[in-house]
């Protein structure tokens, strides 16, 4: 791939007094430095994109992820989209420029508050049993395929896949309300996604003030201790409040 | 400053600090974020299909088969007699949401990793190419299996 000569990658934006440069750990191969680009009051954090560019990759997605979460110890980062970057330095800074008002209200409004995520999966064997528990005539057609061929019962597993899949979906809509209502009252604001596996019961973002982090985890232990037999649970943070800087 | 440090509770809350895998930085960061002008950036070849593609379509003919699979495998004899099924728990203890949402996400992995076939047709990307070899495999065969998958419409 062909890289813009001078091009920078820019993972995110803080204040000028919070930034601070790394010698390394940013995307690209090897991982390059990571610069703090000032103008005015604001800082965007930067890497120059090399000649093999920065391709859509796991260490660079991790590295954006990394170089964002270790810049948040210093004060509030505003993240970017992965995968963004701009023609030079004279580009970045006009960008700040630009929106320096704006960037400035979402610095202070994140002042402090940090994402914590949350999800939740079915165990696989639990959810299948309480399913065709409660739906006889699904454990009926299970047992019409097993011990049958697979190419042979091709469209039976579909159609019983289908009706699997959307008892868990019902399921879903019960349990994951459930549990974003008990940990809504211990965060500042949460953002639901959808969920990244068909047993997936939550994926949600909580934006979490600093000083009640404790807290939120307490309720997050309960939550999920609650429902052990059930799911099983994965708590990320602090993050940087990715899903709260308003993309649109 | 953190607070939720790396461990686990018995075995039903994992915590990290950061995300650890794919999966799990892919749910983090992907679409999030801000953005900006789109005659501001500079190209960044293959990230652009990044936000279209790489969310995962729960409800397809993929997943549907494979609920249907973890149905055959089960005792359907033991259904609904909970006192009989402790040996159906013995693979609690194994990182279940780590390993199940790899199979998962093989979908996105392939547009990640530049294995894809719709979207590079360029014979000078080397690194790509030769680093996603080793997934291709998983990729063709998840594509024999699934039938009509790529064409499976987004449902929300």
């Amino acid at each position: 791939m062909e890289a813009e000569p001078g091009a920078l990658y820019v993972y995110g934006y803080m204040r000028a007094g919070d930034a601070r440069p790394e010698a390394s750990g940013g995307v690209g191969d090897p991982p390059g430095a990571v610069e703090a680009l000032v103008e005015g009051d604001l800082a965007a954090l930067v890497t120059p994109v090399g000649p093999t560019g920065v391709a859509p990759r796991r260490a660079n997605l991790l590295a954006h992820a990394e170089v964002l979460r270790q810049a948040l110890d210093a004060g509030p980062v505003l993240p970017l989209r992965f995968g963004i970057a701009m023609a030079g330095p004279d580009a970045v800074r006009a960008e700040i420029a630009r929106r320096t008002p704006e960037l400035t209200q979402l610095l202070d409004a994140l002042q402090d508050r940090l994402e914590m995520s949350v999800s939740a999966l079915y165990r696989e064997e639990v959810v299948l049993q309480e399913v065709l528990a409660e739906n006889p005539k699904m454990a009926q057609a299970g047992r019409g395929i097993q011990g049958q061929p697979e190419a042979a019962t091709h469209f039976q597993r579909i159609r019983l896949g289908e009706l699997v899949a959307q008892a868990v979906d019902a399921k879903r809509a019960i349990d994951g309300g459930a549990i974003l209502r008990e940990l809504e009252p211990h965060a500042v604001a949460v953002s639901t996604d959808e969920p990244l596996h068909e047993r997936m019961v939550v994926n949600a973002a909580f934006l979490v003030a600093r000083d009640r982090l404790e807290e939120f985890d307490s309720a997050v232990e309960r939550v999920s201790r609650e429902r052990a037999e059930r799911m099983q649970f994965k708590l990320l943070g602090p993050l940087p409040p990715h899903s709260f800087v308003g993309a649109a | 400053m953190a607070v939720a440090t790396q461990g686990s509770t018995g075995n039903y809350l994992q915590r990290g600090p950061t995300p650890g895998g794919l999966a799990e930085v892919l749910n983090i960061i992907l679409d999030k974020g801000l953005v900006i002008d789109i005659y501001l950036r500079v190209s960044l070849v293959g990230i652009e299909l990044l936000t279209v593609d790489a969310r995962i379509v729960v409800a397809s003919v993929d997943t549907y088969l494979r609920f249907a699979e973890a149905v055959n495998r089960m005792d359907l004899a033991q259904v609904g007699n909970a006192k009989t099924l402790p040996d159906l728990f013995s693979d609690m203890n194994e990182d279940v949401a780590e390993s199940r949402t790899k199979g998962v996400i093989t979908g996105a992995k392939e547009k990640i990793l530049g294995s894809g076939d719709d979207d590079d047709d360029e014979e000078d990307e080397d690194d790509a190419g030769s680093s996603s070899r080793s997934r291709s495999s998983s990729g063709s065969r998840s594509r024999s299996t699934s039938g009509g998958s790529r064409s499976r419409a987004k449902k929300s």
